[in-house]
C-alpha cells in the first residue's frame, strides 16, 4: 500500500490555526498590555495583519518555486552552498524554538498547576508525546489536529461566552491615548512570536495548490483574530495592570469565570486549548527539523534522529528557563528582533533575490520551475 | 534523581538500537548525521551535569544580536 504523504486544505488551515495559537494564547495578552496599554486589543489586530503581510510574502516566494518547500526554495534561489547555509541557520532557529517551547510548557505546569511535579518529567512526558507524532509524521497530525477542532471551537466559545458578563468596558479607555507608535510596536513585537514561516516546510503537501494557500491565509487570520479576542477579553476582564503583570494573563483570566457561584474554576478550559494547539505547533518544529536535516544532508530516512534530538530539545529547555526574569529580558529585548531576521528579513531578501534572478536570467528560471518535486 | 544520567543512558540505548538499522541502510550521510547529532546531544547532556553556564543557547543568541546595527537593547 503506497504511503500518503498528502494532506487536505482543512487539515493545513487547522495547522497554521495551531501553530498561530499554540503559546501565544498563554502569554500575547500581557506584553502587549506592557507596550500598548489600553490599546492592547488594536495591537493584536495590527499584529494579524503583520503576519497576513508575511504569509502573503511566503505565499509569494512559494509561487516563484511551486512545489519546493522552504529549504528547498532556499537551495534554488541562493544556490546549493549558500541555500544549504541558510538552511542551517534555520534549523538553529527551529532548535532553540522547540527547547524554548518545552520550557515554557513546564514552566507553565508548574507554576500554576501542578507545583509538586518535577518540571523535567512533565517535559519529558510531554516530549514522549511529539516523539510519537514526530514518528508518525504529517498526515497523522495533520489528522489529530482535524478531529481535536471541534474540541478546541467549543471549548473556546465556553470560554469566551462565559467571561462575557464580566466584561467591564471601561477597561479599553481612553483609545489612543498615546498614538499609534506603541500599538505598532506591540503588533510588531507580538508577530513576531507566531512563526508561520514553519508552515512553507508543509505548503508543498496540500492536495490543492491554490486552495493550500487560502487555508494558510485563513488558518493565520483565524488564529489571529482567536488572539485578538483573548488580549481584548484579558483586558476588558482583568484590567491593564493585572493583564500585564500576569506571567499567563489568559490563564488568570479564565480563573475568573464564576457563573452564579455554579460554574467556576474552569481554567481547565484554557489549559486544554493551550496543550493541544501547543502539541500541534512542537510537533510542526520537530518534523521541520527532521525534514530540513533530511534536505540538507540528503538523507535516506530521518527517524534516526528523533531521539538524539528530544534530548538536545530538553536541555535546551533546562538551560533556556533559568527563572523567569532571565527569560522576560530575554523575550522581551532579544528574540523578536532575533525572530524578525527569520521570519521576514530573511524571506524578503530571498524572494527579492528570487525575482531578481528571474529577470536578469529568465530561461534558467523557466528551466528550474519545470520538475516541481 | 539525576534526570541527566536518565538522559545519558538513553542516548547509549538509541546507539546500541539505531547502529545496526544504519549499518543496514549503507547510508555515509545517514551515519555521519547521526553520529553528529548523537555526539552534539551528549555533549549538551555533559554540559548540563557539569553546570556550565555557557551552554545556553540563549545567551548566545543574545551575543549574536549585540553585534548587529540595531541589536543592543534600549
Amino acid at each position: 500500500m503506497m504511503k500518503q504523504t498528502k494532506i487536505s486544505t482543512l487539515q493545513f488551515t487547522i495547522l497554521t490555526f495551531g501553530l498561530t495559537v499554540g503559546t501565544s494564547i498563554l502569554v500575547t495578552p500581557s506584553g502587549m498590555a506592557r507596550v500598548a496599554r489600553e490599546d492592547a486589543w488594536l495591537a493584536s489586530l495590527c499584529s494579524l495583519l503583520i503576519n497576513i503581510v508575511m504569509v502573503l510574502l511566503y505565499i509569494a516566494l512559494s509561487r516563484l518555486h511551486p512545489g519546493k518547500s522552504l529549504f528547498g526554495i532556499m537551495e534554488m534561489v541562493l544556490g546549493k552552498w549558500l541555500g544549504k547555509a541558510l538552511t542551517l541557520i534555520y534549523l538553529f532557529y527551529f532548535l532553540i524554538l522547540t527547547g524554548t517551547l518545552l520550557g515554557d510548557l513546564g514552566f507553565f505546569i508548574t507554576s500554576e498547576f501542578m507545583p509538586e511535579t518535577p518540571i523535567e518529567a512533565i517535559q519529558i512526558v510531554f516530549l514522549i508525546a511529539a516523539i510519537v507524532s514526530a514518528r508518525m509524521g504529517i498526515v497523522v497530525l495533520a489528522r489529530f489536529g482535524e478531529l481535536m477542532f471541534p474540541w478546541i471551537l467549543l471549548l473556546l466559545l465556553i470560554l469566551v461566552l462565559t467571561l462575557v458578563p464580566q466584561i467591564q468596558w471601561n477597561h479599553i479607555m481612553p483609545i489612543l491615548e498615546d498614538g499609534w507608535l506603541p500599538v505598532l510596536t506591540a503588533g510588531f513585537q507580538s508577530a513576531m512570536f507566531q512563526e508561520m514561516i514553519v508552515l512553507m516546510v508543509f505548503l508543498p503537501l496540500v492536495t490543492q495548490k491554490h486552495r493550500g494557500e487560502r487555508a494558510f491565509l485563513w488558518g493565520t487570520s483565524m488564529g489571529g483574530l482567536l488572539l485578538s479576542v483573548i488580549v481584548l477579553l484579558s483586558v476588558l476582564v482583568l484590567g491593564i495592570e493585572q493583564t500585564e503583570n500576569s506571567t499567563f494573563p489568559a490563564f488568570a483570566l479564565a480563573k475568573t469565570i464564576n457563573i452564579g457561584n455554579f460554574l467556576q474554576r474552569v481554567e481547565g478550559i484554557l489549559v486544554t486549548i493551550w496543550i493541544l494547539t501547543f502539541f500541534i505547533k512542537i510537533s510542526l518544529l520537530f518534523l521541520s527539523l527532521l525534514q530540513g536535516l533530511r534536505n540538507v544532508f540528503g538523507l535516506q530516512r530521518q527517524n534516526h534522529l528523533i531521539y538524539p534530538l528530544a534530548v538536545l530539545f530538553i536541555i535546551i529547555a533546562w538551560n533556556t528557563y533559568i527563572n523567569t526574569v532571565y527569560i522576560n529580558n530575554i523575550i522581551q529585548q532579544v528574540w523578536w528582533k532575533f525572530s524578525f531576521l527569520h521570519l521576514l528579513l530573511f524571506p524578503l531578501l530571498v524572494y527579492l533575490t528570487a525575482v531578481i534572478r528571474k529577470k536578469l536570467v529568465p530561461s534558467t528560471t523557466s528551466k528550474s520551475r519545470s520538475p516541481t518535486k | 534523581m539525576s534526570w541527566s544520567l536518565l538522559l545519558l543512558l538513553f542516548l547509549l540505548i538509541v546507539l546500541l538500537l539505531e547502529t545496526p538499522q544504519l549499518v543496514r541502510l549503507h547510508s555515509l550521510p545517514d551515519m555521519a548525521v547521526f553520529y553528529g547529532v548523537w555526539a552534539i546531544a551528549i555533549a549538551a547532556v555533559l554540559a548540563n551535569m557539569t553546570g556550565l553556564t555557557q551552554a545556553r543557547p540563549l545567551d548566545w543568541i543574545r551575543s549574536f544580536m549585540l553585534l548587529l546595527p540595531g541589536g543592543s537593547p534600549k
